[in-house]
């Protein structure tokens, strides 16, 4: 996947874990790695950019391991932004199930045919 | 472990990230690494989870403080007003944008000002007035793609108050526009996605295309209007056509208010088009699943329905008593 769709993607969802809580660097990032197939050295860079360009406030907290934390608070410009990447990526992906699915049963036929017509040469 | 933030701290270095930078970097990285083990991650898992360090410090120093030298470039640039004089009477205006907000306004000089806000690659823009005509296009290759990383791209264009327009037309994709004050002969506006708000606008033959984006027209003068909209809603008020005006929907949402015609046709399928005050001469309307609702108080203005079509949709013309 081009990276850069990709990053905005993982933008959204970064943005998203962190509405209902705040969370730490590694919680993050196993809560995406958990469904998508990202690592580290995408999050984290897209962490620091937000924070840097205001979406989030950090702070450190101490943990039951011992060393404290640095956890990552959504901001109110966060939030805005969020609901704005939201909307764009609604309205993008909407319009691309749009052009996947049209022509509805005849494209799945169109589709199948295809299929049979590839498997048999 | 040990390895890693030492491999991470000598990329760092190498793509020039500042000391403070570097310092917090590798503190987070010793932290999420810490957490990770904690958390019972295998050296194997750790090594996927965490990728290659080149590659983390490749892509921070793409916004690190050091390097932000483009960002410096644009900002500088933000406010940068480029100028054209020598327009002609009748001249064409030509705009087409793929990402870039726009709003395109009028004042009493003689000139076409373009100023232009966090645009970094201004020089890959075609922005010229030639042969009677403004034109102001995207670059052909689109950097950036459609979703993410989108700063806030904008262009302001002022265009003379006291010259007439010949063909106003203006093409979008993504972009958000705003058009206040406008005189021509013929206007085309066309958006995909970004949302439009069209005001003040006095012209000949008026044609308007959206498919997904939201918009507004108010304060429209014309000889006759064509509207057509996928799935985008439109609000419409005080609208004036001499002639003729045509509105096609397929599932967008119409309001139509304060607004008069010659003849009307309202054609939706799943779309409801909803009218207050508005006085067309004759109306058709037809209609597949939506309703089509015109409520009217004024009485001295009838209405005739030339023709009138629905499969499930509710079609209606209404005349309300004024309110006290």
């Amino acid at each position: 996947m081009n990276s850069q769709f990709k990053r905005g993607i993982i933008e959204l969802c970064v943005l998203k874990e962190l509405i209902p809580e705040d969370m730490y660097g590694y919680s993050i990032i196993k809560a995406l790695s958990e469904h998508l197939n990202v690592n580290e050295n995408t999050i984290y860079p897209i962490m620091r950019r937000l924070t840097k360009e205001g979406y989030f406030t950090t702070y450190l907290k101490e943990s039951s391991s011992g060393a404290p934390r640095k956890y990552y608070h959504i901001s109110k410009k966060g939030f805005e932004y969020y609901l704005s990447l939201r909307d764009e990526w609604d309205q993008f992906i909407g319009g691309v199930y749009v052009i996947l699915n049209k022509g509805g049963k005849k494209n799945e036929e169109v589709l199948e045919r295809f299929r049979g017509r590839v498997e048999k040469e | 472990m040990k390895k890693y933030l030492k491999d991470l701290e000598e990329e760092l270095r190498k793509n020039n990230l500042n000391e403070k930078e570097i310092e917090e970097i590798l503190a987070d990285h010793e932290e999420m690494i810490e957490a990770a083990i904690n958390d019972g991650l295998s050296d194997e898992e750790l090594n996927t989870k965490f990728g290659d360090p080149k590659t983390v410090a490749e892509e921070l120093s793409g916004f690190s403080e050091s390097e932000s030298d483009d960002d410096k470039e644009h900002k500088k640039q933000d406010g940068k007003m480029m100028v054209f004089d020598n327009i002609d009477e009748n001249y064409n205006v030509n705009i087409a944008l793929i990402n870039e907000d726009i709003s395109v306004q009028s004042n009493d000089s003689n000139n076409i000002t373009v100023e232009f806000f966090g645009i970094t690659n201004i020089d890959k823009y075609q922005i010229e007035y030639k042969k009677n005509t403004f034109i102001l296009k995207s670059p052909k290759e689109i950097r950036k793609s459609y979703f993410g990383f989108s700063k806030n791209r904008r262009f302001v264009v002022t265009l003379p108050k006291n010259l007439q327009i010949n063909d106003f037309e203006m093409k979008l994709i993504n972009a958000d526009a705003k058009i206040d004050d406008i005189l021509s002969a013929k206007t085309l506006v066309d958006t995909k996605n970004g949302d439009l708000k069209l005001k003040n606008i006095k012209t000949g033959e008026f044609r308007f295309n959206s498919i997904n984006g939201d918009s507004t027209l108010e304060t429209i003068n014309c000889d006759k209007i064509k509207i057509s909209t996928i799935s985008g809603d439109l609000q419409i008020e005080n609208l004036k056509a001499k002639g003729e005006m045509f509105v096609n929907s397929v599932s967008g949402d119409l309001r139509i208010k304060d607004s008069e015609c010659l003849n009307v046709t309202l054609k939706t399928v799943s779309g409801d088009i909803k009218a207050t005050e508005f006085y067309p001469k004759t109306v058709t309307l037809s209609s597949v699943s939506g309703d089509i609702k015109i409520v009217n108080t004024d009485s001295s203005r009838p209405i005739e329905v030339t023709h009138k079509r629905s499969l499930s949709g509710d079609v209606d013309i209404i005349l309300k008593k004024k309110k006290e």
